[in-house]
C-alpha cells in the first residue's frame, strides 16, 4: 500500500500505474514519433504474463513425449479444450488450424494477466532497495486498464475483416453484410447498421474486459482502504474485512478465467463469422 | 496500446514456433501411432479368424472324411459278409443236393439188386418145391406178377 495508510485513495492505485517507473532512479520514458513507449506498471505487467506463458508453454512443450506423464495431461487438456472446445466449437473446421494459435495466444495472455494481477508483486523494488524503502506489495492487472483491452479487442476487430475479405473477396465480404433478400432501398441502411455493429463489438470486448477487471480491483482495494480507515475503531471489522478481500479475489479467480474464456471465444466467434458469412 | 500490440504479437510468435507447433505435432503423431496400433490390432485379429475358421472347415472336413471312411467299412463289411454267408449257403445247399442224388441213386441201385436177388431165390425156392414143374420162362412171369404187386417205390421212399 502506499506510504501514509490514512491517505489510501484506490483510485490513485489506477493512476499510479500509467506513470513511467523508474529503475534505479532512471525514469523509463520514450517516446517513438507520437508514440509514448514509456514502461510502466501496466508495460512490466503485460512482460511478466507473456513471459510466464512463454516460460511455462514451451518448457512444458519441450518435454512433451508421445506417452504423456501426468503434467502434460493436464497441459494438453487445457490445449484441446482451446482447440476443440474454444475455437473447434465455434469456428469452420477449414479454419481451426490457422486461427487456434490467435485464438489460444488471446486466452492464455488475457487469463495470466487476469491471475497475476491478483497476485501482490513488489514492483518498487525495482527502483528502490529493501534498505531504503519497505517494498510496496501492490495488485494491479493489465487488463484493468482500457488501452490494454482496447489494443486487443482492435486486432481481432481488424483480424476479423481481414479474415473475412481473405476468405470471401473484398466485394463478397462487403456485399454479405446485409441480406440478399432485404428490399434495395434498406440495404444502404442495413450496411450502416451492420457497420456500427461491427464498431460496438470493439466497444463491447475491450469495455467488458476492462470494466469486470477495474471493478474486481476495485472492490478489493476499497475492502483493503475500509480496513485502514476502521481498523482504528474496531480490530474485529478489519477481520472481517479481510474475510470479504479473500472472499472478491477468490470470485475473481473466477471472473479472470470467465473474462478471458468469453474474449477468446468472442474473438472466435467474430472472425469465424466473418470466414463463413452468412448469406 | 504499442506495447500491448508488441508484447501480444511477439507471444504470439514464439507460442506458435515453440509451443503449439511442437504440442500439435505430439498429438498428431500419438493420433497416427494409436491409428497405426489399432490398424495392426485389427490386421492380426482379422488374420487370427481367418486362421481360426480354416482350422475350423478342416477339422470339419477331417471329420466329414473319417465319418466317410467308417461309412464305406461298413458297407465293404457288411457286403463281404453276405457274400460269405450267401457263398456258404448256396455251398451247403450244393451239397444237401448231391448228398440227396446220391441217396436216391444208391437207394434205386439197392432196390434194384433186391429185386433181382428176390427173383432168383424166388426160383430157386420155387424151382425145390415144384422141382421143374414150370419151366423158367413161366416162373419169371408168376415173380414179375408176385413182384409187381409189392410197392417199391414206397420201399424206396422209406429207404431214403
Amino acid at each position: 500500500m502506499s506510504e501514509s495508510a490514512g491517505q489510501l485513495n484506490p483510485a490513485d492505485e489506477f493512476e499510479h500505474a500509467l506513470r513511467p517507473i523508474s529503475i534505479g532512479g532512471h525514469q523509463l520514458s520514450f517516446h517513438l514519433g507520437p508514440f509514448d513507449m514509456s514502461i510502466n506498471t501496466v508495460v512490466i505487467y503485460l512482460f511478466m504474463a507473456a513471459f510466464i506463458i512463454a516460460v511455462l508453454f514451451i518448457s512444458l512443450a519441450r518435454v512433451a513425449k508421445v506417452l504423456p506423464d501426468r503434467k502434460q495431461v493436464a497441459f494438453e487438456a487445457l490445449y484441446e479444450f482451446l482447440r476443440d472446445g474454444l475455437v473447434g466449437s465455434v469456428m469452420p473446421a477449414s479454419a481451426v488450424r490457422t486461427w487456434f494459435p490467435y485464438i489460444a495466444t488471446l486466452f492464455t495472455f488475457i487469463l495470466f494477466n487476469n491471475i497475476i494481477g491478483l497476485l501482490p508483486i513488489p514492483l518498487s523494488l525495482l527502483d528502490e532497495s529493501w534498505a531504503k524503502h519497505l517494498p510496496e506489495f501492490k495488485t494491479y492487472a493489465a487488463t484493468s486498464n482500457l488501452n490494454v483491452t482496447v489494443a486487443l479487442a482492435l486486432m481481432t476487430f481488424f483480424l476479423t475483416h481481414i479474415a473475412g475479405m481473405k476468405t470471401n473477396g473484398v466485394l463478397r465480404y462487403y456485399k454479405n453484410w446485409v441480406p440478399g433478400t432485404a428490399p434495395g432501398v434498406m440495404k444502404p441502411f442495413l450496411f450502416v447498421l451492420h457497420a456500427i455493429s461491427e464498431v460496438f463489438r470493439v466497444v463491447s470486448l475491450s469495455v467488458r474486459l476492462w470494466a469486470n477487471m477495474l471493478a474486481g480491483h476495485i472492490m478489493i482495494l476499497v475492502f483493503y482502504s475500509l480496513i485502514f480507515m476502521l481498523s482504528l475503531a474496531t480490530a474485529y471489522l478489519a477481520v472481517l474485512l479481510e474475510g470479504g478481500v479473500i472472499a472478491i479475489s477468490l470470485f475473481e479467480i473466477f471472473v479472470a478465467g470467465i473474462q478471458a474464456f468469453i474474449f477468446a471465444i468472442l474473438s472466435a466467434v467474430y472472425i469465424g463469422g466473418a470466414i463463413h458469412q452468412e448469406h | 496500446m504499442i506495447w500491448t500490440l508488441i508484447t501480444f504479437v511477439v507471444l504470439l510468435l514464439v507460442l506458435k514456433k515453440f509451443a503449439f507447433g511442437p504440442i500439435q505435432n505430439m498429438i498428431d503423431n500419438r493420433r497416427n501411432a494409436i491409428a497405426e496400433s489399432i490398424e495392426a490390432a485389427e490386421n492380426t485379429r482379422r488374420e487370427a479368424e481367418r486362421l481360426l475358421a480354416e482350422y475350423r472347415e478342416s477339422i470339419a472336413n477331417a471329420k466329414r472324411e473319417a465319418e466317410e471312411i467308417i461309412e464305406r467299412a461298413h458297407k465293404v463289411g457288411e457286403s463281404t459278409k453276405n457274400d460269405i454267408v450267401n457263398e456258404a449257403r448256396d455251398l451247403a445247399q450244393k451239397e444237401v443236393d448231391d448228398a440227396r442224388k446220391q441217396i436216391q441213386r444208391e437207394t434205386r441201385k439197392a432196390i434194384r439188386e433186391l429185386k433181382d436177388e428176390v427173383a432168383d431165390l424166388a426160383i430157386l425156392a420155387a424151382g425145390k418145391v415144384t422141382s421143374k414143374s414150370i419151366n423158367k420162362e413161366d416162373h419169371l412171369r408168376l415173380v414179375d406178377e408176385a413182384l409187381s404187386e409189392v410197392d417199391f417205390d414206397k420201399l424206396a421212399s422209406e429207404g431214403d
